[in-house]
């Protein structure tokens, strides 16, 4: 536990000595949940007195269900409430669908920690079998975390897909009660613990994760000027990455964490121009007087996606860092912009417009083909998780604007509301 | 109605700024660390209320109605030492980063009329905020056309 945890806690403290933020963003589901697979959560076994200090199985639920993937059954509807798998009796499960059930308890200890114990069990292919089993010796403040780590492992047993549970949002907040009117904020994927990174009287723009997960990078208006800054989390230093006249912004951190990508428009217009993080030498990576924008790097770290009007209306192009070679990406929709490259580089998740609507678009791009996920007003700013599974974006709804998820397939959807100010540019971690 | 607004501010702001132009031509020029005579300050004031300037949907040239706008501000800016910095802003239209492309257009082509009318570059800066601070809420037309908009802005002013 301690291993799995150390970085996270790391970022976690200097962030919780900045500020802790009241109101969070909940995750209110609106579509997929009848596509999605039943599975039971049965109820962990609290072995000591009053209440237990976490829902442990709630928590665990809650995951599956967000996940798109998984419909936990009610507790109502259960057949039985076994606590371990010697319990589970695979017969009345699979009788109604079920094929596959977690169990699990809670127990104190005399030294004020908790012992969480989990058990995934099969009851169709080899009934009776644990897929996934674990146990964790932990302080009530890692119970979420905990919880969280379970989920991973039964998420990834069950799907063959890494769970991404223990990963977190950064986002901005713009509310207009008192002199900071833009919030930087992180919060757990789920919008539990939410921190306030940093807090400006203009606006916030951008903000990106570095692939270790330690530092954002994003644009400030605060000098009355934009610039781009990195903000390590643990220590709180900020370090300027460009403050050139006009606009500096739109940054992207290369996959292997050694370049970052960004638009200027010293020149003019904006192009595109990339930091060797290790040198800080800047060099420009497109040039002319369209304007480049909003780039995306490849798994291959060579290749950068990004947004071009250079045709007239914005479109995506590809450009290799190395021979400087570009070509046109996308040809179709009145305007394609906002890149974003999964993971694994076979889709690219863009804002699509077309007859003035603009919607979360998943373009493949080995078959050059568009299936638009989402029926959102005003969608923007894509970010995609670190298993290319969900998609995290902000719509207006209303006169304001909030957060949404969709699955890469397009069949979950879901809101969080925010319940103090318009919430903007989410920023999904990698894996912490 | 803005407009009908800044034509009443203008008619009177314009003959004082004439006169004031032609009588500090022969002096040094004011401002720079807040040495605005007084006549100078009030004129600010007065050009800070018809400050801004509409663009139609996707298009970035200054129409012909904010000329007389934007003549009575080269006019004093000739006249001082003062920074100035052209805001530029979007609708909500479109992806934040790509808009922050609009508003620099928006802003650039102000600053330019500026410079045609006698300004000098080194006064004139431009930023573009795109969609991130928007004049008006709403998800209709006229929201938009108060929106899509440069804003001429006296540093430290």
């Amino acid at each position: 536990m301690i291993k799995f945890a150390s970085r996270f806690l790391i970022a976690c403290f200097v962030l919780l000595s900045t500020m802790m933020a009241t109101a969070e963003v909940k995750i209110v589901i609106t579509d997929g949940v009848s596509s999605a697979k039943p599975i039971a959560v049965v109820p962990f076994k609290w072995t000591g007195s009053g209440e237990p200090p976490q829902l442990v199985d709630n928590i665990v639920a809650s995951d599956l269900r967000n996940s798109g993937k998984f419909n936990p059954i009610d507790v109502a509807a259960m057949p039985q409430k076994p606590t371990t798998a010697s319990e589970v009796n695979p017969g009345v499960w699979s009788n109604m669908g079920i094929s596959a059930v977690v169990v699990g308890s809670i127990q104190p200890d005399v030294s004020g920690k908790y012992l969480i114990t989990y058990q995934l069990i099969d009851t169709v292919d080899r009934p009776g079998s644990v897929l996934a089993e674990n146990q964790f010796s932990i302080e009530q403040r890692w119970l979420r975390y905990a919880s969280h780590t379970a989920s991973d492992e039964i998420f990834e047993a069950l799907t063959g897909i890494r769970g991404a549970f223990r990963t977190r949002i950064a986002y901005v907040v713009k509310n207009n009660k008192g002199p900071y009117t833009h919030e930087l904020r992180v919060s757990d994927y789920d919008g539990y613990d939410q921190i306030t990174v940093h807090r400006s009287k203009e606006p916030l723009m951008s903000p990106t994760w570095s692939p270790d997960g330690k530092k954002l990078a994003y644009v400030t208006f605060e000098s009355g000027r934009s610039a781009l800054v990195l903000k390590t989390l643990d220590s709180g230093a900020i370090e300027t990455i460009a403050s050139f006249p006009q606009h500096n912004g739109a940054p992207a951190f290369s996959p292997d964490g050694s370049k970052l990508a960004f638009a200027l428009s010293k020149g003019g217009s904006l192009n595109l121009y990339m930091m060797n993080l290790s040198s800080k030498k800047i060099t420009q990576v497109t040039s002319g007087r369209s304007n480049d924008t909003e780039p995306s790097w490849m798994p291959d770290n060579q290749t950068i996606v990004y947004t071009s009007d250079q045709a007239g209306r914005p479109q995506l192009y590809s450009i290799n860092i190395g021979s400087g070679a570009s070509q046109r990406v996308t040809w179709d929709n009145t305007q394609n912009q906002n890149a974003r490259v999964s993971p694994d580089g076979k889709f690219i998740a863009v804002i699509s417009t077309n007859n003035g609507e603009q919607h979360i678009t998943r373009y493949d791009v080995e078959t050059n083909t568009y299936q638009r996920l989402t029926d959102t007003f005003l969608d923007e700013t894509p970010s995609i998780a670190p298993n290319g599974t969900m998609i995290i974006y902000s719509s207006s709804q209303g006169l304001g604007t909030i957060l949404n998820l969709v699955s890469t397939d397009g069949n979950f959807k879901a809101r969080l509301p925010a319940t103090d100010g318009q919430v903007k540019f989410p920023s999904w971690s990698p894996y912490l | 109605m803005q407009f009908s607004k800044f034509l009443k501010v203008a008619a009177v702001a314009l003959p004082l700024i004439a006169v004031t132009a032609c009588s500090s031509n022969s002096s040094s020029k004011a401002g720079g660390n807040g040495a605005l005579s007084k006549e100078a300050l009030e004129q600010l004031q007065k050009l800070q209320q018809i400050n801004t300037v509409y663009f139609d949907y996707d298009k970035y040239n200054v129409k012909s109605e904010y000329e007389t706008l934007l003549n009575a501000h080269a006019v004093f800016i000739r006249s001082t030492n003062l920074n100035v910095v052209i805001e530029g802003h979007a609708d909500e239209r479109g992806t934040p980063e790509y808009n922050i492309a609009l508003g620099e257009r928006r802003a650039s082509a102000v600053k330019s009329y500026l410079q045609g009318n006698g300004v000098s570059g080194e006064q004139l800066s431009i930023v573009s905020y795109g969609k991130e601070k928007p004049a008006v809420l709403g998800h209709n037309e006229a929201a938009y056309a108060k929106n899509r908009r440069a804003v001429v802005t006296y540093a430290g002013y």
